[in-house]
């Protein structure tokens, strides 16, 4: 059996012909989270619930007990009245949650450092954001927080899992984090389509068709190319195949790239925190286990 | 406890306010933002530290001042807020709404009164709104700038508003390079006298007062001392313990009449602890060396030895030296 | 352990902008006759030297033009004539990659051959094919090569060789190569051009080098951990670090009697660019073992260099020990005769002198006692 995770919609049938998978569900509304919660687990394993609502802040998210220990990713317009936000941090804290802001709007990044601070899993999500100018100083600030901060915080995204997986001599595709890594995840639609991004799904760039090829996938012809489609940023001797942090960004900025830099330099930078945290973690102690 | 100012705007004009030029010379644009509060807050969470205070100019004048006070709480800080209690009525709403319910051990105020009569009406009003609903959550704070003051206003409004049994007694210094309103050292025995004279209302009415630094043990006669250990239940303290301030720039100086001595930028430490060690080697100390107090005898003083007496405001201390050729240590003089 | 630089063809698909064989009119490739009788004196020469092991380099032109049955044959010729003598028989590759399918890694597996070094520039028509050097048709060839060998769990380490094109950038180049291959080894090299005949204005002067590699070097030095396998970088570091002394061919001094060129017809040369140069030609296999070839009276100049430049050319150098004077044939190309130190030992002090020791805070003597 392939080990991808799939992401779907909750769609009750589509989710009763599949078995023995891990799923990652892609809904709309906060409410449904239990619903879906026990639906997947009767035959399938939930890997997460995918919440993508723009229109919620988490002020009004109608947080439930019921949540507890289901695993759950959301992205939302923002945190909305603070005051309310700290009226439910302390189900916030005890939830399975992490809960994502567009980088587009200035605020968000304040309002992450709030929630991390606080002890809330958030990060940046650049999907579906709009075509507004990232602020890539304010990035920045937002990873040297997420990294070099000393006091005790919750995990920023996608920089937590970059300086975490980190590996020299591999690269790192912090798209793992939106559930879009083509290695880990393969993206389903009700009719079966597969797709290797969620982007090429709604694009209808599909692979493969039926639940039954998803066992077979490794063999896909277009599954095979797409391990090899960061060459194209080499034959073209693109931008991204000279940046120094291409390891960790593997040309998801190219557009960017092209008409500045600052992507460079906050991925270099983020590239030295990567390296960074790697040789500190080297240099902790590690007993062994009595 | 480090002190947080979320502002440099002020709602009032107090004849002894020492950081009036302070506050002058500062931008009014510039507030405590929301990611110098996570930094303040991170350095106060690696450093241990249990509270903070925050104060301004008037605290009350920031707009998120209660998402501050509620993000503060959530990171187990006890919040301790120096305030006029004169505030916009959607200000005071807001409060009212969201800080009224928090528990003393978590929250509490300093609410600093003038006498009623030389109070605008507009003014009195909103610090009895105030003190009305957070009474329970709230000390007063009198600062005494002349010895013809009056107090009993004090235990009234405690009485009225139910407020906590203790008064916070602060003695108008002169400030080095300030021109503030203040009681000139050799009238401060009558401060004594006048002081101790309200010891009956303190017993009778319960309130305990507490001195804030600067108070020389000296300026009380052994029985003065005497009925001061009884209304304050032994809890005597004659001492100059310099705060650390935090500014909304992220400057930091060590208390706010000394706030033109070696500022620095809070960037330049990397705990509580370093900042305090900087301040007290490079600055306080040397002011002892070069003056031991306000007055000469402090200098024998075997109280001031003993540690009992820190021989009054350090600040005070600085004035000595602001008009003589710079022979001392080079900390003693105000930063050009 | 002496290393064979086996040139069984000259033909090449490619036509890099430096190689000196390209230029041949009518490049030559070795008969199946030849091939087995290569073996046959590799066998000879092991039996005789009991001791001895040999390193087998196939080279070129591109060697996969010779097909995978040449290669299959050889294997057949291997087992035939040295069944006693293989386990002392290495072989390696150099392969442009571009010609590489899975029939060549399997023949390659069985051959011992785990590992293979390449060469690669990003910069368009260094390499490519046909007279316009179409490096994109190239790179694609190239890549799906690497991704073969990837799949087969085969290493690969590449030479970036330094033309003038890539002097204006070398940070871009530098951090293209390290992305290109995140695990592993490459090498700086700079262009090597016979006689001054740049008729494509790719030469650099020593000191372009060292200024190239100066850019470089910073980058590598603080981030070790990320660019770990980076030569000349990584052997400089290890030759000061430690008591143990690694060299490459050019700066051993040593390679009078340790390397061997075989090329299509049998003829026998110093090294791969002895031959292409037509310097030293030693005599041809058919006529010759190889243990006369290795004992050819020409190379006992080589070993007497060493003597000569202690005493002048290279008197009281600090740099002797990790240099020699540099390789034998680029005081040729320049001197036209061996006993000089080369022009680019002057780019390699300069690096070291006004890069190297600076930025690691090392030093070290590295003068050796004339006997």
């Amino acid at each position: 059996m392939s080990e991808h995770i799939l992401v779907c919609p909750f769609d009750e049938d589509l989710i009763g012909r599949l078995r023995r998978r891990a799923i990652v569900v892609r809904a709309a509304k906060f409410e449904f989270i239990p619903h879906i919660n026990r639906v997947i687990n009767e035959h399938n394993k939930l890997h997460c619930i995918w919440v993508i609502d723009r229109r919620k802040t988490l002020a009004n998210i109608p947080f439930a007990e019921d949540w507890l220990n289901i695993p759950i990713s959301c992205f939302i317009g923002g945190l909305g009245s603070i005051k309310n936000v700290m009226n439910k941090l302390s189900i916030l804290r005890k939830l399975s949650i992490r809960v994502f802001l567009s980088p587009r709007e200035g605020r968000n990044f304040r309002d992450l450092m709030i929630l991390s601070s606080l002890g809330v899993n958030c990060g940046v999500f650049w999907g579906n954001g709009g075509n507004k100018e990232i602020d890539w100083e304010l990035m920045n600030d937002l990873m040297h927080y997420a990294v070099y901060s000393r006091a005790k915080h919750a995990a920023i995204e996608p920089f937590d899992y970059v300086v975490s997986k980190y590996d020299p001599k591999r690269p790192t595709d912090f798209n793992s984090v939106y559930f879009d890594n083509p290695r880990r995840y393969l993206h389903l639609d009700k009719e079966e389509n597969i797709a290797l991004t969620q982007e090429d799904l709604m694009r209808g760039n599909f692979i493969s068709k039926g639940i039954s090829s998803i066992d077979s996938i490794g063999g896909n012809q277009k599954y095979i190319e797409s391990k090899t489609l960061w060459q194209e940023y080499f034959f073209k001797m693109e931008e991204c195949a000279s940046c120094p942090a291409w390891r960790i960004c593997l040309g998801k900025f190219s557009a960017s790239l092209k008409q500045n830099s600052k992507c460079k330099d906050f991925f270099s930078d983020l590239l030295d925190a990567a390296d960074f945290y790697r040789s500190s973690k080297a240099k902790e102690k590690v007993l062994c286990q009595l | 406890m480090p002190n947080i100012l979320l502002t440099q705007k002020c709602v009032r004009s107090c004849p002894y306010c020492f950081a009036q030029k302070h506050m002058d010379e500062s931008p009014p644009e510039d507030m405590m933002t929301w990611e110098n509060l996570i930094y303040i807050a991170d350095l106060l969470e690696t450093s241990g530290e249990k509270g903070v205070s925050l104060l301004g100019g008037e605290p009350f004048l920031h707009p998120y001042i209660v998402d501050f006070v509620l993000y503060l709480l959530e990171r187990n800080l006890h919040v301790n807020i120096f305030t006029s209690g004169i505030m916009s009525d959607k200000m005071f709403r807001e409060a009212r709404k969201f800080l009224s319910n928090i528990e003393p051990d978590r929250l509490s105020f300093v609410c600093n009164v003038n006498n009623p009569e030389i109070s605008p009406s507009s003014e009195l009003e909103r610090t009895r709104r105030f003190l009305k609903e957070f009474g329970r959550l709230t000390n007063l704070g009198f600062n005494i700038y002349k010895n013809d003051f009056e107090m009993d206003f004090l235990f009234q409004y405690i009485n009225e508003f139910g407020l906590k049994r203790h008064i916070r007694i602060g003695l108008a210094h002169p400030i080095p390079g300030e021109k503030n309103v203040f009681i000139k050292k050799e009238n401060l025995p009558q401060f004594a006298e006048r002081f101790i004279s309200y010891a009956p209302m303190f017993e009778r009415f319960r309130v305990d007062p507490g001195f804030d630094c600067g108070i020389p043990l000296c300026l009380f006669s052994d029985e003065q001392l005497g009925k001061l250990y009884k209304i304050n239940k032994g809890n005597l303290k004659f001492g100059c313990g310099p705060a650390i301030d935090i500014g909304p720039d992220m400057m930091v100086w060590s208390c706010f009449p000394l706030s033109r001595y070696q500022k620095k930028s809070l960037y330049e430490f990397d705990s509580l602890q370093d900042i305090l060690q900087f301040y007290h080697e490079n600055l306080h100390s040397k002011v002892r060396i070069e003056a031991s107090g306000i007055f000469e005898k402090c200098d024998t003083c075997v109280h001031r030895e003993d540690g009992i007496c820190t021989g009054g405001c350090l600040a005070h201390n600085l004035t000595h030296f602001m008009n003589e050729a710079p022979i001392r240590f080079r900390e003693v003089y105000i930063d050009e | 352990m002496p290393t064979i630089i086996f040139k069984a063809s000259e033909k090449c698909n490619s036509n890099c902008i430096y190689c000196d064989v390209v230029e041949r009119k009518a490049p030559r490739s070795m008969s199946l006759e030849l091939l087995e009788l290569v073996f046959q004196r590799i066998n000879e020469y092991l039996e005789n030297k009991p001791n001895e092991k040999i390193n087998l380099t196939w080279h070129g032109g591109e060697p996969c033009t010779l097909g995978v049955n040449y290669f299959k044959k050889a294997l057949e010729f291997q087992d035939r004539y040295c069944a006693k003598t293989k386990s002392r028989l290495n072989h390696s590759i150099q392969s442009n990659l571009t010609l590489i399918n899975q029939d060549f890694l399997n023949v390659f597996k069985q051959m011992g051959i785990n590992t293979i070094g390449t060469s690669y520039d990003p910069i368009p028509q260094i390499r490519g094919f046909g007279k316009n050097r179409d490096s994109d048709a190239y790179n694609r060839l190239f890549m799906r090569g690497i991704n073969l060998l990837n799949e087969n769990s085969f290493s690969w380490g590449f030479i970036y060789v330094v033309t003038k094109k890539a002097l204006e950038k070398p940070l871009d180049i530098f951090y293209l190569l390290s992305n290109l291959k995140l695990s592993g080894v490459f090498n700086l090299h700079p262009v090597l051009v016979y006689e001054n005949d740049d008729k494509h204005n790719i030469a650099i002067t020593p000191l372009e080098f060292a200024e190239f590699l100066g850019k470089i070097f910073p980058v590598w030095w603080e981030h070790q951990d990320r660019y770990s396998e980076v030569d000349p970088f990584k052997s400089y570091l290890r030759n000061y670090q430690t008591e143990s002394i690694r060299l490459g061919c050019s700066e051993s001094g040593s390679c009078a009697h340790s390397y061997l060129y075989i090329g299509p017809d049998g003829q026998a040369s110093h090294c791969g660019r002895s031959a292409d140069w037509g310097i030293l030609s030693y005599g041809n296999i058919k006529f010759l073992p190889l243990v006369d070839i290795f004992l050819d009276k020409q190379r006992d100049i080589l070993l007497k260099r060493n003597e000569i430049l202690l005493k002048n050319d290279c008197l009281d150098c600090n740099y002797w020990g990790i240099c020699h004077g540099g390789c034998p044939l680029d005081s040729y190309n320049t001197q036209k005769d061996f006993l000089h130190k080369t022009e680019w030992c002057e780019g390699k002090k300069h690096f070291l002198k006004k890069y190297f020791e600076p930025i690691t805070g090392l030093n070290r003597d590295f003068r050796e006692k004339v006997n």
